[in-house]
């Protein structure tokens, strides 16, 4: 039974079809990666997952419940988290509370309980703050907890952003090009953190990647997408796929047809 | 730039920084964490409060003002230097330079003292809420100003019974206390109508704050009945307590002051909160904010509807201060100012606001005195040129504009910024 199940999605903007009877699956512990030519319509897939689209039909069911066309917070609270393409940490906070921030339900964001009842949401922050700096250590970039976001390198930010990613205790973890505009020496740093949140925290990762390389070293399963799901299989196959060739080519229709 | 930001990190790229976004903030150890200017001043408000009470009773004497405005200037400039807050410590040493100044040079009757005492309360109570609103939540609302006016014509309906009272005020009465929350608690009710607008984004936004503060002011006019229109509403009541009359400016600060502290004391509850957190976020980023599980329109909702309704406790006061609520003290000029108080403090934190309204109303008496001022230097040094009380028409405006020009050139995060240019 996977935890998130997309079936059927249909999405276009204007007349133009972007998404047609797209369906996939993620399971808790493995990577599932996206792949596809630009404009294939892997980001709005993970746009309409993550509450930020709306698509025009199909269903997407988190953990058995329907989330299609609900708001991005609410598929938050759902279990799903994502990260945006561009490095989005938050400025003018510090690193720890760009990552406290993400930790779910906290009491203390209640206005009641911020005036009324200081020393539990005093007890429950320092709490949070403990499991925050978890992350950051794990990640090892402890140092920069009381440094600002902003004066973080663009490496050391997207280090943040996982962390901050992690500290949502969220179950899907959406990935949208994480090694977009990162140096190459870091890759494989970055794809055995990604590794690590699927094998180690057991989280379903879903990755949207143009590097095939790394696609094909990290994935548990690929799904390549071209407007539909032109092939899907773990990599192994898919790597050795025509199929795969001809989507980034350009001769899918006329394969399908 | 610190120095660990230099040493080779495994996930460096060396991203260029920005100049003026240099991170400073190091955890303070010891003493130095537990003796915070804002304590400081906190103490000092709750000092002021006890020791001019016995005074309040008769008169008291503007010495004394003079010597807890000194005390308190020499405390704070003096933790500010330890903590190397230079924008606090030279806002102290403003502060305790001019309050010399006043008292012995231009010397400003204790009445005078009161009334700016009661005047900066006031605005400590708008720019915070302002605060909460731009500085935090990234909401850039000029229509607080509205808001204010909203609460002061809510109380001066719900308590006013003398003279001219208007129609509307036979319908809506309430004694003095209660209105003051109700007061708040209509202008709460203002935003909350008004809300729709929080859907617009950027510029779209303050133009629609704008067009809010702009209708208000003019429903406030039109509805007669209600208001008395250009009429004003006059003899708005002073506080009574147990037949203890606030009728002075000396006697009504004291009663400005605590409600004030208490103004300003939830709203740093709230700010310094897990939920102040959440409107940073909202302010850094809104996508990120709703990713991360915020629903960032109520929130933004919610603190509308709570800084509209400080702003209009704020209104409560001054208009019982001032006792007319006339419909042009709430107009653009004053949003504007209202956004200056902010900014000059320092926008997302707390104790800048209040900062904020305190040097604003300062440099407000400050350039309403240029040429006592340039007289007095004259006395001491015979070169400095005299401009003639006579001629000064144009020359508070126009140093009021200097000021806030070299401010925001050398000084643009405000008095205690938290980023520090280096």
């Amino acid at each position: 039974m996977a935890i998130l199940e997309v079936r059927n999605v249909y999405k276009s903007f204007g007349g133009n079809l972007v998404l047609e009877d797209v369906s996939m699956d993620a399971e808790l512990g493995q990577v599932t990666s996206l792949i596809g030519p630009n404009g294939a319509g892997k980001s709005t897939l993970l746009n309409i997952v993550s509450g930020f689209l709306k698509a025009d039909s199909g269903s997407v069911v988190m953990d058995g419940r329907e989330i299609i066309g609900a708001p991005p917070f609410k598929c938050f609270k759902a279990g799903i988290a994502r990260t945006f393409q561009d490095s989005q940490v938050l400025f003018y906070m510090n690193g720890l509370d760009n990552v406290v921030v993400s930790s779910p339900g906290q009491r203390g964001e209640l206005e009641y309980n911020a005036l009324l009842r200081p020393g539990m949401v005093a007890a429950e922050e320092s709490e949070r703050r403990a499991e925050a700096m978890g992350h950051l250590t794990e990640l090892n970039i402890q140092s920069k907890a009381a440094s600002l976001s902003q004066a973080l390198s663009y490496g050391q930010q997207k280090l943040l952003e996982f962390a901050r990613m992690l500290n949502s205790r969220a179950q899907v973890f959406l990935l949208d090009e994480p090694m977009a505009g990162i140096h190459p020496d870091l890759i494989a740093g970055l794809s055995e953190m990604i590794r690590s949140a699927a094998v180690d925290h057991g989280k379903a990762v879903i990755l949207v990647e143009h590097n095939l390389k790394v696609v094909m070293d990290v994935s548990d399963y690929v799904v390549v997408v071209r407007g539909e799901v032109v092939v899907e299989g773990p990599p192994s196959e898919v790597e050795n796929d025509e199929r795969l060739t001809s989507a980034f080519l350009g001769f899918v229709s006329n394969a399908a047809t | 730039m610190s120095t660990d930001a230099q040493e080779p990190q495994a996930l460096s790229d060396g991203a260029e920084l920005d100049d003026d976004q240099v991170e400073v903030t190091e955890p303070l150890e010891g003493w130095r964490a537990v003796v915070t200017p804002g304590r400081v001043l906190i103490g000092f408000g709750a000092f002021l409060l006890i020791a001019l009470a016995p005074f309040a009773t008769g008169h008291f004497t503007g010495v004394h003002v003079t010597t807890l405005h000194a005390i308190a200037s020499v405390a704070v400039l003096a933790i500010a230097a330890v903590q190397r807050r230079y924008g606090l410590g030279g806002f102290a040493l403003f502060i305790l330079v001019l309050s010399l100044l006043w008292r012995f040079e231009l010397g400003l009757s204790d009445e005078y003292m009161a009334h700016l005492i009661v005047v900066a309360s006031v605005f400590s109570i708008l720019a915070s809420s302002l605060n909460m609103s731009v500085g935090y939540t990234g909401l850039m609302s000029l229509s607080h100003a509205g808001f204010m006016g909203v609460g002061a014509y809510a109380f001066a309906i719900l308590t006013t019974e003398t003279l001219n009272p208007p129609p509307g005020a036979e319908v809506f009465s309430l004694p003095y206390w209660p209105s003051i929350v109700v007061a708040g608690l209509v202008a709460s009710v203002v935003a909350f109508i008004v809300s729709p607008i929080l859907r617009l984004r950027g510029h779209f936004f303050v133009l629609a704050t704008v067009t809010v503060m702009l209708s208000l002011s003019q429903v406030i006019l039109a509805w007669r009945w209600m208001t008395n229109g250009s009429l004003a509403i006059r003899e708005v009541p002073r506080p009574v307590i147990f037949g203890y009359s606030f009728d002075t400016a000396e006697k009504f600060m004291l009663f400005s002051i605590p409600v004030a502290i208490i103004c300003i004391f939830i709203i740093r509850q709230l700010v310094e909160s897990p939920y102040g957190r959440v409107l940073t976020t909202i302010r850094a980023n809104p996508p990120v904010a709703e990713s991360i599980g915020k629903n960032v329109g109520f929130v933004r909702l919610r603190v509308y509807v709570i800084t509209a309704f400080f702003a209009g406790v704020a209104g409560a006061v001054y208009v019982s201060y001032v006792s007319v609520a006339a419909h042009s003290q709430y107009l653009v000029e004053f949003s504007t100012f209202l956004l200056i108080m902010v900014v000059l403090g320092g926008s997302g934190r707390w104790l800048g606001a209040v900062l904020g309204a305190l040097a604003y109303v300062t440099i407000s008496e400050v350039v309403r005195y240029v040429p006592e001022l340039t007289e007095w230097v004259h006395s001491y040094i015979s070169l400095f040129p005299v401009i003639p009380g006579e001629k000064t028409g144009g020359i508070t405006t126009m140093t009021w504009g200097a000021l806030l020009f070299f401010l925001m050139l050398f000084r643009p995060q405000g008095i205690i910024g938290r980023y520090r240019l280096e």
